[in-house]
């Protein structure tokens, strides 16, 4: 039975090997900075002197300088949970975004010993939205991985793009981060534009892409997330009725949120989002129903009200 | 002097206060009764160690209690803070010496030396102290962990190391992409982060939205149940909730079947049958203490259970098999009249059709559309109806034996209206 809590993960392992691949003869300062740059916060009390002090015999000292008696680092074998994982991950249906089919069926066989550590149908996701990407479109693929290419080449990329109305529009992006959603099944693209009010957030469907060029001939361009328009702030009472707050809890994760106690049944919650999830979580706060309420008097809140509004309104099947 | 370490020998301790502490954002010392202070003290360090630049520290403004929570900013989203509990497994100097110096001896592939000439090797060529019963043992758990293999020639086990990371492809550029892309989003992507570690490599690439970084916690938990599922084999689960820290618990026996997640919430749960009562259950998986694997499964049971939940689990629309509210026939009917401008509001029929979980849809009149889904308990959709709040024309609830309806359920509709009507109360409507 394979084990993930191991010392052979533990990160004073990494860090040691950091040390001992530095090339040549290293002092205390290069090993301090390595154990403050990989560490725990705590690890330059109790890591740093292991390897300073020489503990381990790790080192040959001389004049307070330290060589590798191991001639630099080590490789570790791939452990045969590594292994196992990595076999699941060659039978996903995004595999294809990475690897040709021919490197899948190479690396395959060097596993070939190995059982992969689950089937895709242990799991079933209950509430995956249906109309996720189709990773084996050959168009797909191809914006995928010049995108994937030009993020890291820190290039910007010319996109042709289908858009909601039905249009094709092409725009140059400087493309920042390919972005997963699991609930909808799909990549979206995070990048930056100019436009005619500056620098600006793009976030771009890959099924919606036509094609993608790589440009070669970069501008100078900084790309930093806080180019992103300010964060927006709604502020809600959650009702601890249902197990609603374990639940807002866990549904808002990702949302950056600060959170106190009001009394033993209520909690006041500031949520920080972004306007492109606005409507996303709109729906999500109405789900939770009267164990929400969103506060203020802003946009949000006249958000809410105006669908209730609208509902109520709606005579026609509610009961008197 | 303290005994305090940054390292740790089981997760299981640690656990709650992690998953705690970075869920509500708010649990402070007076929230964990039944610990010591000092207990609660080291926990709280060692979690501030371990993720320090993640942690936001602040006084909780009812009661100036100290908190800490995750701070969720951009850089957060590439990568999964929690991973790192999974790197602090304590080990002994010995353990340490003995992983550097015995996969450096057996670093050339074709290098295969018994425990008695890796332990030579030490004490001559490195001047280790060394003995063969520690050298032999440590070599056993790597054969054990998948680092090294073994070969036997005459009367001697012979320990070889097995395939280096860089030796699965002669381009490991585009696999390296990959791991950082699924570490973030695959169940056990934990692994996948352990790999990324030891390759010195960190993404700056992808990043997974809706992602939960806390249920990495309950990952040895998964080992377990998927490892029961793939041997057949019936378990013994240990169940507390996580809101009760007096809830002593229940056990719970079955054969799993397979783990349902939420891509909403992050929750997981293992959909287990019980023979006895012929029936399914659903536990969160972040409520399983313990799981025993116990004897295996009877084949024929276990293919009975298999072909029951194919056919059960399009009536689930969640993790609930059996109706909460009763009315005639097992499962029940709603029908959702939605209204949806035929011309500005397409996409509300798209939602219908995408998050409807299978659900016909059909345009039924001008702005009119109505969705259709039969479930086993109705109210785990109500969630999901209420976000369509503003354009419900008419729910209706139905008893019916999957053909035939019965009678309405006006016990049901009534719980969704009168929730309408409280929200309509809240904001003063």
């Amino acid at each position: 039975m394979e084990k993930l809590f191991s010392e052979i993960y533990n990160r004073y392992f990494c860090i040691t090997n950091r040390v001992l691949s530095k090339k040549g003869r290293i002092g205390r300062a290069t090993i301090t900075d390595i154990v403050r740059r990989y560490g725990f916060g705590e690890s330059l009390i109790f890591l740093l002197p292991k390897l300073s002090n020489n503990e381990w015999e790790l080192f040959e000292e001389d004049n307070s300088s330290y060589r590798s008696k191991l001639k630099g680092g080590i490789q570790t074998p791939l452990s045969r949970l590594q292994k196992r994982w990595l076999l699941t991950l060659l039978d996903d249906k995004r595999a294809g975004l990475f690897l040709e089919d021919e490197q899948i069926s190479t690396i395959k066989e060097k596993l070939k010993d190995i059982k992969p550590l689950f089937e895709h149908n242990d799991f079933y996701c209950f509430d995956r939205f249906s109309d996720g990407d189709d990773y084996s479109d050959p168009q797909y693929k191809n914006c995928f991985r010049k995108i994937l290419s030009a993020i890291k080449e820190a290039h910007t990329v010319q996109i042709l793009y289908s858009g909601r109305d039905g249009r094709n529009r092409k725009m140059i992006v400087f493309p920042h981060r390919l972005e997963y959603s699991a609930k909808n099944d799909c990549f979206r693209l995070l990048c930056f534009a100019e436009s005619k009010k500056g620098k600006r957030k793009y976030i771009m469907r890959l099924s919606r892409m036509l094609d993608v060029n790589v440009s070669e001939n970069d501008p100078e361009i900084s790309i930093a997330e806080e180019d992103s328009p300010k964060q927006r702030k709604v502020t809600l009472t959650i009702y601890d009725e249902r197990n609603a707050l374990e639940r807002a809890m866990l549904q808002f994760a990702d949302y950056r949120k600060n959170t106190v106690r009001l009394d033993d049944n209520s909690y006041r919650c500031d949520i920080f989002y972004n306007i492109d999830d606005e409507t996303e979580l709109l729906i999500e706060l109405l789900s939770f129903g009267p164990m929400i309420k969103v506060e203020g008097n802003d946009h949000f809140s006249e958000l809410i009200k105006k669908r209730l509004l609208m509902q109520k309104n709606m005579k026609e099947g509610i009961p008197s | 002097m303290s005994d305090f370490h940054e390292l740790i020998k089981s997760v299981d301790k640690c656990r709650d206060y992690v998953r705690d502490f970075f869920v509500y954002g708010f649990k402070s010392r007076s929230d964990f009764p039944g610990k010591s202070a000092r207990t609660y003290d080291d926990e709280r360090r060692r979690i501030v160690s371990w993720l320090n630049e993640y942690v936001r520290e602040d006084f909780s403004e009812i009661g100036r209690s100290k908190n800490i929570s995750l701070q969720i900013d951009q850089k957060l989203l590439d990568t999964n803070p929690l991973f790192r509990v999974w790197q602090a497994a304590s080990f002994t100097d010995r353990d340490l010496i003995l992983h550097f110096f015995i996969l450096k001896i057996l670093e050339d592939k074709e290098a295969a030396y018994s425990a008695s000439e890796i332990t030579d090797i030490l004490i001559d060529e490195y001047a280790l102290d060394a003995d063969l019963q520690t050298v032999r043992r440590k070599c056993n758990e790597y054969v054990e962990e998948g680092l090294l293999y073994t070969r036997k020639e005459g009367k001697t086990l012979l320990y070889l190391r097995d395939l280096y990371f860089n030796e699965l492809s002669e381009n490991t550029t585009s696999l390296i992409d990959m791991i950082k892309c699924f570490s973030l989003d695959l169940p056990l992507g934990a692994a996948g982060d352990t790999i990324l570690s030891m390759q010195q490599e960190e993404n700056s690439i992808f990043r997974v939205k809706h992602s939960f970084p806390t249920f990495t916690l309950e990952d040895e938990i998964l080992l377990l149940l998927l490892s029961a599922i793939h041997d057949k084999r019936q378990v013994e689960l240990k169940i507390q909730s996580n809101r009760r820290s007096q809830d002593k618990g229940y056990s719970s026996t079955g054969i799993p079947l397979q783990i349902f997640v939420s891509a909403r919430s992050g929750r997981r749960f293992i959909c287990m049958y019980h023979q006895g009562r012929k029936s399914f259950d659903c536990f969160r998986l972040d409520q399983i203490k313990s799981v025993s694997l116990t004897e295996e499964a009877d084949d024929k049971v276990l293919k009975r259970a298999r072909d029951h939940l194919e056919k059960d689990r399009p009536y689930v629309w969640g993790v609930s098999f059996y109706p909460s509210v009763r009315g005639r026939g097992r499962l029940q009917k709603l029908i959702l009249t939605i209204n949806a401008d035929d011309e500005k509001e397409t996409h509300i029929y798209q939602r219908l059709v995408r998050e409807g979980e299978g659900g016909s849809v059909e345009h039924i009149a001008k702005n009119t559309l109505r969705y259709e889904k039969t479930v086993a308990d109705v109210r785990e959709m109500f969630p999901w109806i209420r976000s369509f709040i503003g354009r419900i024309k008419e729910l209706k609830i139905y008893g019916t034996d999957g053909n035939k309806l019965f009678e309405e359920n006006l016990q049901l509709e009534s719980m969704f209206y009168k929730d309408l009507e409280r929200m309509y109360r809240v904001y003063g409507l």
